[in-house]
């Protein structure tokens, strides 16, 4: 199923149930008078494609989430970031020269937000984690931030980005603003303040260009759109989680320091 | 018989004693609502505990304020009063040493900001949440929900331990394994168990060290990382899969070994166990 024909508005009939299925989740939602009936698992193996389909059997055990909401019988499914930014881990030694940049394309798992009448946080009903990351931490034990790995995969051309359904692609450029070579080692990408946009089946955030201007410095970060990747009128699919400014100046690096450890 | 009641329910002493009761109420009430206006305008600013501190020294100045008004008006003599407080400063100084300690103690425990409310704190054989900072005392909440006074000074002179000061923190294991294991294998699968729990950081990296040869085992200590608020999971699942992954790879946890050696031959003894013979 490509993205627009599920990640969209559904409007249900009176105890209809649809089963939505993605990545290493699947989610039952049925309609009850005024309201849903949510229940989630984790299947034995992830869904090779995002799928939908109407089931008759709604097990209402222990595990299901009841919502009240009225009767408006519209509930739309949007896809969204992770709710924490993630961090990169290069173990293949990305070096670049001063005054030089590099294209990287990062593959992100998204989520799936369920969200009644219309999309807006208050309308928000559940949401789930299409793969699960694993958390991780960006910078000193006393002062860095929390976040999730998205391990040490890369590709550093798009074509070459092999995609699963339920991933966005985002496009990193690094530029190396300073004298000397840049050694790549921790990178964190702020993925809650990321839009989503749709191109041939594809899901792809904003393209991010980060300036490197010194270890100690923080650099501009950079949110626009490309017209060679996302197309000349971009189709937005999602909102951002976080609404930030386009254009910061932030750490986006993290260079390990070797302490003993006991 | 005559009680003088007559003389002392007098009008001038109904009207002064209206007087008082108007500038307790409406004093009483103005430092309370001051209090709360300051408190709401700075509550993003500010921490709970220094709005707690703001709050408190407000309610305390006010009501000393307070005080002085109500023997003003009560006709008393203020500079005699100053001039016999530097007697009575003495005598209560003599008599409370110890909440005066407890009370300068208390500011050096508030400058140090070493702790804040809602931190979880370790003090002696004490654990629990810091409830309140007061004048004399801090109260901490314990996690089987008692309340403990530990004065100010007890606080100053011993060894505190900010559990949560942090945002991460490790947690350490201490395990011993068999003299037969192969330690690479025991340190792989140590990794692993931290590398498939969702909670445990990935960065910084958990540790493995080696620590001693033991009597009955070589004893480590294997280290995870993670968010200080998630400190019950991991420390259940983390210990429910160092079991299940030595059980798994064959990886003895051994019990402590004892051998008996007779002192004539050097060599161990035999034990046979008595069993019943049947008949």
């Amino acid at each position: 199923m490509t993205p627009p024909n599920f990640w969209k508005k559904y409007e249900f009939a009176e105890n209809q149930t649809l089963h939505f299925k993605g990545g290493f989740v699947e989610v039952f939602v049925k309609r009850i008078s005024n309201g849903w009936l949510i229940k989630s698992r984790i299947p034995d193996h992830p869904a090779s494609e995002l799928q939908v389909e109407e089931v008759d059997n709604f097990d209402n055990d222990a595990d299901v989430f009841h919502f009240r909401t009225g009767k408006s019988p519209v509930l739309h499914v949007v896809p969204a970031m992770p709710n924490k930014s993630v961090v990169f881990r290069n173990n293949k030694n990305i070096k670049i020269s001063a005054g030089e940049s590099a294209n990287l394309f990062f593959r992100i798992p998204l989520t799936m937000q369920f969200y009644f009448q219309e999309v807006k946080d208050e309308n928000r009903l559940l949401e789930f984690s299409l793969q699960r990351l694993s958390d991780t931490w960006f910078g000193e034990p006393d002062n860095g931030e929390p976040a999730f790995s998205i391990g040490s995969n890369y590709d550093i051309d798009f074509s070459d980005v092999a995609v699963l359904p339920w991933e966005a692609v985002t496009s990193v450029e690094i530029i190396n603003k300073t004298t000397g070579v840049f050694d790549l080692e921790r990178l964190i990408l702020r993925v809650e303040e990321f839009s989503l946009f749709v191109k041939n089946s594809k899901i792809l955030s904003n393209h991010v260009a980060i300036e490197f201007t010194g270890a100690d410095h923080d650099g501009s970060v950079n949110l626009t759109e490309r017209k060679d990747l996302h197309g000349q009128k971009p189709l937005l699919l999602a909102r951002p989680r976080a609404l930030g400014t386009r254009n910061l100046l932030r750490k986006s690096f993290y260079f390990i320091k070797n302490i003993y450890q006991n | 018989m005559d009680l003088g009641l007559s003389t002392f329910f007098s009008s001038e002493t109904i009207d002064k004693f209206i007087r008082i009761l108007f500038i307790l109420i409406i004093g009483i009430s103005s430092i309370h609502v001051v209090s709360y206006m300051v408190k709401r305008s700075l509550r993003k600013q500010l921490s709970r505990q220094r709005m707690m501190l703001i709050s408190r020294t407000i309610v305390y100045t006010g009501y000393i304020g307070i005080v002085f008004i109500v023997i003003r008006e009560m006709n008393y003599d203020l500079t005699a009063l100053f001039g016999a407080a530097g007697v009575v400063g003495i005598v209560i100084g003599v008599a409370s040493q110890t909440s005066i300690g407890n009370i300068i103690s208390g500011l050096f425990l508030v400058s140090e900001k070493s702790f804040e409310l809602g931190d979880v704190v370790r003090l002696g054989d004490k654990s629990g949440t810091v409830y309140s900072i007061d004048l004399l005392s801090i109260k901490i909440k314990t996690f089987d929900n008692l309340l403990i006074r530990i004065p100010n000074q007890t606080v100053i002179s011993t060894e505190l331990i900010n559990v949560t000061r942090f945002p991460i923190r490790r947690l350490d294991f201490l395990i011993g394994v068999a003299y037969k294991e192969d330690l690479r294998k025991v340190k792989t699968v140590l990794e692993n168990v931290a590398r498939n729990n969702p909670l445990c950081l990935e960065e910084p990296e958990p540790i493995v060290i080696f620590k001693d040869f033991g009597a009955s085992s070589i004893d480590l200590t294997f280290g995870v990382w993670f968010e200080k608020s998630n400190y019950s999971a991991v420390k259940n699942s983390v210990f429910i899969e160092i079991k299940e992954a030595f059980e798994r790879e064959g990886i003895e946890i051994p019990f402590p070994h004892v051998r008996l050696y007779s002192h004539d031959t050097g060599k161990p003894v035999s034990v046979n166990p008595l069993t019943e013979e049947k008949s």
